[in-house]
């Protein structure tokens, strides 16, 4: 059953990614718009966000259900050391959700509207950034259980250039994903044709901050890279997530919106895997070679299998719902 | 201020800020059940604007109930990691439970928001049901993880570790149900003022606004109803209180001397110097009839318990009078209106009637906030009952003055502009409807 409660926790983790993330690269575009279609653009995401965001970001309340009931050790060391990032992180969740349901259900639009905008891309771009900072910094593995300076203890272990670097990347994938769902978002050729134009240069931004991100850690001296192509997995999740661009790149001139999600999700998919195979078993690292092994930090069995139990039985009752949603307003 | 007191605060800032939230999400469908209905049926438009326009003060709401439970999951474990290591594999039931009724929820709030146009009408109507229901049930089934603080069980405790975990016992702690329907029908309640004394307010400018008429024709109800149940909801709780937390009961009454035949004390300053609540009205042999049904049963005071473990007195006895005297007036204003009701219905929108229910617009929140300090205060030491004190539980970081601060400004900031909001959707509404 550890097993499967494992499953869900990554499972989780990467619906979130795919959903949640795509939601706040949609929030981050609206930068990127042109003045003279920023309105209608605007529109095409609240369109697309309206009815599904609440649902696309209740994977992070999930994942974190899995993880203080099934691994409460990781739950409590994280919350620990992760303390000021993911307390920033909260604070541009509810700055996020927020600004863009007040943005629609505002009875009065007038130039609050823009107030809310502003904010609603600040926070979209700001939270995955910190999110990507948290998974640096359970990467790189500098959490010191025994340091006396407060600095070093909740500061240094997750704001550095590579954890930054890190969080940049993990911002560039929710922009792809954002941009590439928009595609299908809107039936005007012209828009569709803006949409690919953006994907392409953000694809571009991914692919160097991911090279960034192997650098960084270099620099930060350790290395990263050798440890990808060592780890067999990892090595696949690097593949898999390099070789389909070049079809993606093809299928982009032809629209296929499904097809484009489809390939996108993979590629989220295999970057995911790639970073886990990196990473197991360990959660987190401590600076002194210790770890916190994720399979130490399980709780006792019968709490395993009941959990086990209550999200295969879960599943069962929300994702045919889940399923309704999306096939009411994204499919028909 | 010292990390253990700036903890608390954040989290009581949090839970407070929430819960009012919470109480939207999980009882605003039901009213909107009812408006919905009436227009699928009567065809009237009255009843479709007021779905509509309830509709967007519950988006509003639900999404700024639904990021300040995201803060609320971490925040056990950002304030709190030494509980939840040990308490994580115990109550996470309760959790996982709510975290499915919210899914369901989100995902039929959506459907509802955005499927006006998109779905049968009925089906539609259908996912009303589902937000309500699914609401209710996550606010049930989350309210089973704090009763398993005051009421611990599922678990043995040995060596400063739990053993024999029993998650399913842990879920059926002894406090659930008592906890449960108390915070159901207050949420009712508090609703069901708060939005009848709203459309008071819109009838008050605008004598003969339609909308306002049938909103608050609906809204009444839903706060009549629950004002009298909840008497029968908070006796049975503090029945279930005497037997299982004594001491919080003690303290909630300011009941320093164990005593047979113990009177009820309305009232009183409490003088925690001389161990006495002092100009407090006494019914005698009051409050052990309704701990114990038994006029002569012995009440334990807080005599009977070491000081060293007991709750801060002034603020758990104060709150609790605060409820009590709030849920009183409520019921008495449900008399008033059951009296206009059944003898001369044409006073239901008289102006005196509308201006007390006015009146009476926050005080189900007020209440709500003050039975949770009681039972959350009345807890204390305590952070599992007899079983892990508050300040074994903090997280070690320093300087939590800090966040504690940045939420409290941050939820301020979103009270207000929550406010400016439904002043808005008010202007919005004012030329709408009069006929």
């Amino acid at each position: 059953m550890e097993w499967i409660v494992l499953a869900y926790l990554i499972v989780c983790l990467y619906l979130y990614c795919l959903l949640g993330g795509a939601d706040f690269g949609a929030g981050a575009l609206e930068i990127f718009f042109p003045e003279n279609k920023r309105e209608a653009y605007r529109n095409i995401v609240i369109k697309a966000l309206g009815p599904v965001w609440e649902a696309n970001h209740i994977w992070l309340i999930i994942l974190i259900v899995i993880l203080f009931n099934g691994f409460p050790s990781a739950y409590s060391e994280l919350s620990i050391y992760f303390h000021i990032p993911l307390t920033l992180m909260l604070v541009g969740i509810i700055f996020r959700g927020c600004a863009f349901t007040y943005r629609t259900y505002d009875a009065v639009k007038d130039h609050t509207g823009q107030i809310y905008s502003i904010v609603f891309s600040t926070a979209s771009i700001l939270t995955p950034i910190l999110l990507g900072m948290i998974v640096g910094g359970l990467t790189l593995g500098r959490v010191d259980p025994i340091e006396m300076n407060f600095y070093e203890k909740f500061v240094a272990p997750w704001l550095n250039l590579f954890s930054l670097s890190v969080g940049i990347f993990v911002l560039m994938i929710f922009l792809f994903l954002a941009a590439t769902f928009l595609i299908g978002e809107t039936t005007d050729q012209q828009t569709i044709e803006y949409f690919i134009g953006l994907v392409k240069k953000i694809n571009v931004a991914m692919v160097l901050s991911g090279a960034f991100v192997f650098l960084a850690a270099y620099i930060d001296g350790f290395n990263l890279l050798q440890d990808f192509l060592t780890h067999p997995l990892s090595l696949w999740g690097l593949i898999g997530a390099t070789l389909p661009l070049g079809l993606f790149w093809t299928v982009l001139k032809k629209g296929r919106p499904w097809l484009l999600r489809s390939i996108v999700g993979f590629q989220l998919a295999m970057i995911l895997l790639a970073w886990l195979a990196v990473m197991y078993p360990n959660f987190i690292s401590y600076n002194n070679g210790i770890h916190l092994n994720i399979f130490e930090a399980m709780a006792p069995e019968v709490t395993l299998n009941i959990l086990g139990w209550a999200l295969i039985i879960g599943s069962v009752l929300f994702l045919p719902a889940l399923y309704y949603l999306f096939l009411i307003f994204k499919i028909r | 201020m010292p990390d253990l007191l700036a903890a608390r605060w954040q989290m009581a800032v949090s839970l407070g800020f929430h819960i009012i939230f919470a109480c939207v999400g999980m009882i605003m469908p039901f009213l909107m059940i009812v408006s919905h209905y009436k227009w699928l049926k009567t065809k009237n438009e009255v009843y479709y604007h007021l779905t509509k326009i309830w509709s967007k003060g519950v988006a509003i709401f639900f999404a700024t109930g639904a990021v300040s439970g995201t803060v609320l999951s971490f925040e056990l474990g950002l304030l709190w990691p030494e509980f939840m290591k040990h308490a994580g594999p115990i109550f996470g039931m309760p959790f996982s439970l709510e975290g499915t009724a919210f899914f369901l929820e989100a995902i039929a709030i959506g459907l509802f928001l955005y499927g006006w146009d998109r779905m049968n009408p009925w089906v539609h109507w259908a996912s009303g049901w589902v937000v309500g229901l699914s609401g209710l049930a996550s606010g049930i089934f989350v309210i089973s993880a704090n009763s398993w603080m005051n009421t611990p069980s599922g678990f043995d405790w040995v060596n400063g570790q739990a053993i024999n975990i029993d998650p399913i016992k842990a879920l059926f702690n002894d406090a659930w149900f008592s906890q449960a329907h108390h915070m159901c029908i207050a949420a009712v309640e508090a609703i069901g003022f708060t939005v009848a004394g709203i459309h008071a307010y819109g009838l008050l400018k605008n004598p003969r606004n339609q909308f306002h008429k049938e909103a608050l024709r609906i809204a009444i109800w839903f706060a009549v109803v629950s004002s009298f149940m909840q008497f029968i909801s908070g006796d049975e709780i503090s029945q279930h209180l005497a037997k299982k937390q004594p001491l919080k009961l003690a303290a909630a009454e300011a009941l320093f001397e164990t005593q047979k035949g113990a009177p009820l004390a309305i009232g009183g300053i409490v003088d925690m110097k001389e161990e006495e609540l002092k100009y407090a009205i006494h019914i005698p042999k009051a409050l052990s009839y309704l701990s114990f049904r038994d006029f002569d049963a012995e009440v334990k005071g807080l005599d009977a318990f070491p000081k060293e473990n007991w709750p801060p007195v002034p603020i758990t006895r104060y709150a609790f009078q605060l409820m009590i005297a709030i849920g009183s007036f409520l019921a008495l204003v449900s008399i008033i209106f059951l009296i206009i009701y059944f003898r001369n219905k044409e006073n239901l929108f008289h102006p005196a009637f509308l201006r007390l229910l006015v009146f009476s617009t926050p005080l189900g929140f007020i209440a709500i906030q003050a039975g949770w300090t009681v039972t959350e205060v009345g807890r204390q030491p305590w952070i599992i009952y007899g079983i892990m004190k508050t300040k074994d539980s903090l997280t070690p970081m320093p300087g939590l003055v800090v966040p504690f601060l940045l939420i409290t400004a941050l939820y301020i900031f979103l009270s207000v502009v929550v406010l400016w909001l439904m002043r808005r959707q008010f202007a919005a509404v004012k030329n709408k409807f009069s006929d």
